[in-house]
């Protein structure tokens, strides 16, 4: 299956070039075909120049375009990783930068239901603490921030909601955002001598994006003697545990 | 009677500033090209990706498919010039082939420089556009900052990699002028290393590829690529020299 | 000085030998006219000696240098022909301009008159001049570039009856004025006779002959009489061409040397001169009889 597809794409590609050599040699031949006089030629020459200086004139007038944006150099490590907290049981312990949102139900019943409301295309991993009978259910939804070429695109996206009805959680999971974006990425000719990371991309042209997608989870803590029926769809992990 | 003495150095320069006039179509094709190549640089290169209740679709506006074309007009351009037509056209006044290859190859070098400067401007009119005619989006992540020295060794990579694929041309269009059947052979050839390398993976040209593209050094890499400019020409000039013209 | 010298010159192109086996030699400031039928070899003579072409074998010398790939013979020869070829991004008058860069003996003045004389528009582009537009073009600078050696191959291509008088009536003025050599391919010797101090013959690749025009003109004569008096008469002679009339008589031409012309008009005889431009048909024609033989 694998070695058809890239077949069919190495295919694609080669069509593609093809095309792009043909259409080329046709542009050429027509400049050549059709009676350019020279002066008319440089006077098209002239203009195209005059019209690109313009454009390096207007670039460095308009901050937005040559202005740094890229402002926050993130260091994937230095975010922490949920996935033991999640899946190893380790105490959670996390600092209130990460706390996104928290709730607090008072809840007197023995049984509770979890359930997923909203976009089913997202899942969110649950961890489950049982703690001492205080008729409290609390929940904390614990998020470090996605960045995109080194802005932070959190902002976009719609937090979790978790709303209690009658024995009934609802953890509401957002809608999944569409975020359209134009991007910019030097040429590989301005790279090849002064940056040094130019080798260690393997593609000429098409380089990795830049970016960092966060990690999430919704930590619940439920008095030790309500007993907790969940959705088969929904990944709980009790103290690390899988229930 | 009193002859005319005319030295090789005297009339190349003469050939050199007759054929910036005379072959002008070279030039108004790269416009032509190059505009075109802006469009086509709006569209292709996009890359989606997403995660946990984001999806993310991003648009690169690059000028990488404007070089990549003015590179293949530098070559198509050098096979063009030493086609029979124009080969007639340069014997019509006082020429010997050395003069006239040394001249097409200094024509060459200026066209290079010509298309690597209008390459490199163009890619601030493409930032330009993308940001004041496109604005359909935000825009995300700039990598713009292009500083001087950025942009001179730029321009430096794009002129020596256009006089390169020029030199390239310019040989290939010699030999398919010693014979008739080179015309026919030597598309296939090119075609053939295309397949080797896109199919097959053929480690040989990828390396050969790679010895100029993976080149970070500036002296090996200006070393590398006029050397072999320089032998190419040469081999068309040593090629050519038993040309027969007008025919 | 000879500024053309052509020794046992073969050009073979394909299977089939263009040139072979030409010798001859061309004084400085001659205008030689170089006659032969279709295919007889003249524009593979001339690519020659412009240095456009090789010879296979022999030697060739222009200005005593080989002319291929020669910068003094390009710069003091120019070959002119109809299928000259400018850049289409010039206009015409752009192509003058860069003709006097090249050209150090260029005469500005007159091409401007010339282009002016010929009611020539400076905007236009070669490419799309008429046939005959084109020839008289290419004739202006021919004629300005006023190079040491000065050729033209069937120079007339295309150009109506009023150009072609002007035309050769401009180059022996400016002949007279800046003589140089000069080299007209033709086959049409009865247009150009009156201007060729020598003429040059090829046949086939062959040169026939190689003599000054009033030698030429002198070189053979016609004879009319009765069929059988002058087939005895000629019984030992060459005859260059024979040609049957009405009332048994029969014209025949022949080599005139030592001929006893006194005699034969006491024969009935009736001698005439032949005009150089038969004679030359006559002497390139595969049977004696031309194209009548064809229908006998």
């Amino acid at each position: 299956m694998m070695g058809i597809n890239v077949f069919g794409i190495i295919i694609i590609q080669l069509v593609f070039l093809l095309l792009l050599i043909g259409a080329v040699v046709f542009i050429i031949k027509k400049g050549i075909g059709k009676t350019n006089k020279s002066k008319t030629t440089y006077w098209i020459l002239g203009g195209y120049l005059c019209l690109l200086l313009l454009s390096v004139g207007v670039y460095f007038v308009t901050p937005a375009l040559h202005g740094q944006v890229k402002t926050e150099e993130i260091e994937n490590t230095s975010m922490p990783n949920f996935d033991r907290f999640i899946y190893e049981g380790e105490p959670v312990d996390i600092s209130n930068d990460y706390k996104v949102k928290q709730w607090d139900f008072d809840y007197n019943d023995e049984e509770i239901y979890l359930r997923y409301s909203g976009d089913d295309q997202n899942s969110l991993p649950v961890r489950l603490d049982k703690k001492e009978n205080d008729s409290k259910i609390e929940a904390v939804y614990y998020q470090t921030p996605s960045y995109y070429n080194g802005i932070n695109i959190s902002s976009y996206t719609d937090p979790v909601s978790v709303n209690k009805n009658g024995d009934e959680l609802f953890i509401e999971l957002p809608e999944t955002a569409y975020l359209e974006f134009t991007s910019y990425k030097k040429e590989f000719p301005f790279k090849q001598l002064t940056d040094e990371r130019f080798l260690e991309n393997d593609d000429l042209l098409f380089e990795d994006a830049d970016e960092i997608f966060g990690n999430q989870f919704l930590y619940l803590r439920i008095p030790k003697n309500i007993k907790v029926n969940a959705d088969s769809g929904i990944d709980i992990y009790e103290d690390g545990i899988i229930e | 009677m009193s002859l005319s003495e005319i030295s090789l150095g005297n009339l190349v320069k003469k050939q050199f500033f007759y054929k910036l006039n005379a072959y002008t179509g070279v030039f108004s094709s790269m416009v032509l090209i190059q505009v075109i190549a802006i469009f086509f640089s709006f569209g292709a290169v996009s890359s989606g990706s997403g995660r946990f209740g984001v999806q993310i679709n991003v648009d690169y506006h690059s000028a990488d498919t404007l070089i990549i074309f003015t590179m293949l007009w530098a070559f198509i351009n050098a096979v063009t010039i030493i086609t029979k037509k124009y080969r007639d056209d340069d014997f019509a006044f006082v020429t010997n082939r050395v003069s006239n290859n040394v001249s097409n190859m200094l024509f060459l070098v200026a066209a290079s420089f010509i298309g690597g400067v209008t390459a490199i401007l163009s890619t601030f009119l493409i930032r330009v556009i993308s940001y004041f005619v496109l604005r359909d989006h935000s825009v995300i992540g700039y990598d713009v900052m292009y500083s001087v020295q950025e942009i001179f060794s730029g321009l430096l990579v794009v002129f020596l990699y256009l006089l390169l694929f020029c030199a390239l041309g310019y040989l290939a269009g010699t030999i398919s002028q010693l014979h008739k059947s080179f015309v026919v052979l030597l598309p296939v050839v090119v075609m053939g290393c295309l397949i080797m390398i896109v199919i097959y993976g053929s480690e040989v040209l990828l390396h050969v590829i790679e010895f100029y593209s993976k080149e970070t050094n500036t002296l090996l890499f200006v070393g590398k690529t006029v050397i072999t400019s320089f032998l190419l020409f040469a081999g068309a000039i040593i090629l050519s020299n038993r040309l027969e013209v007008r025919k | 000085m000879k500024v053309v010298a052509c020794e046992n010159l073969i050009k073979t192109q394909g299977q089939l030998k263009t040139l072979n086996d030409v010798s001859f030699s061309i004084e400085e400031n001659t205008i030689t006219g170089l006659i032969g039928r279709n295919g007889a070899g003249k524009t593979t003579l001339l690519k020659i000696l412009a240095g456009f072409w090789r010879g296979t074998s022999g030697d060739v010398k222009v200005f005593a240098e080989s002319p291929f790939n020669n910068l003094l013979v390009s710069a003091n020869a120019i070959y002119i022909d109809d299928q000259m070829d400018f850049s289409t991004a010039l206009t015409i008058k752009e192509i003058l301009d860069e003709a006097g860069r090249f050209y150090e003996k260029w005469d500005r003045d007159l091409a401007q008159r010339l282009f002016d004389y010929f009611s020539f528009h400076p905007k236009q582009i070669h490419q799309n001049l008429s046939k005959g537009k084109k020839s008289t073009f290419n004739m202006i600078i021919g004629l300005a570039s006023r190079c040491a050696l000065t050729m033209f191959d069937e120079p007339t291509t295309g150009m109506d009856t009023a150009v072609r008088k002007d035309f050769y009536r401009a180059l022996l003025k400016d002949y007279i004025a800046h003589p140089r050599t000069i080299i007209i391919s033709s086959h049409h010797l009865e247009e150009v006779e009156d201007l060729l101090e020598d003429v040059l013959l090829l046949e086939s690749g062959k040169k026939h002959l190689h003599l000054p025009m009033d030698v030429l003109k002198e070189y053979a004569v016609g004879l009319t009489g009765r069929t059988e008096i002058i087939l005895q008469w000629t019984y030992h002679k060459e005859i260059i061409y024979q040609k049957n009339m009405d009332h048994g008589t029969t014209y025949v031409v022949v080599k005139n040397d030592y001929f006893p012309l006194e005699q034969a008009k006491r024969l009935g005889i009736k001698i005439s001169p032949v005009p150089a431009s038969d004679l030359c048909v006559y002497l390139t024609n595969k049977t004696k009889g031309g194209i009548d033989d064809v229908f006998k």
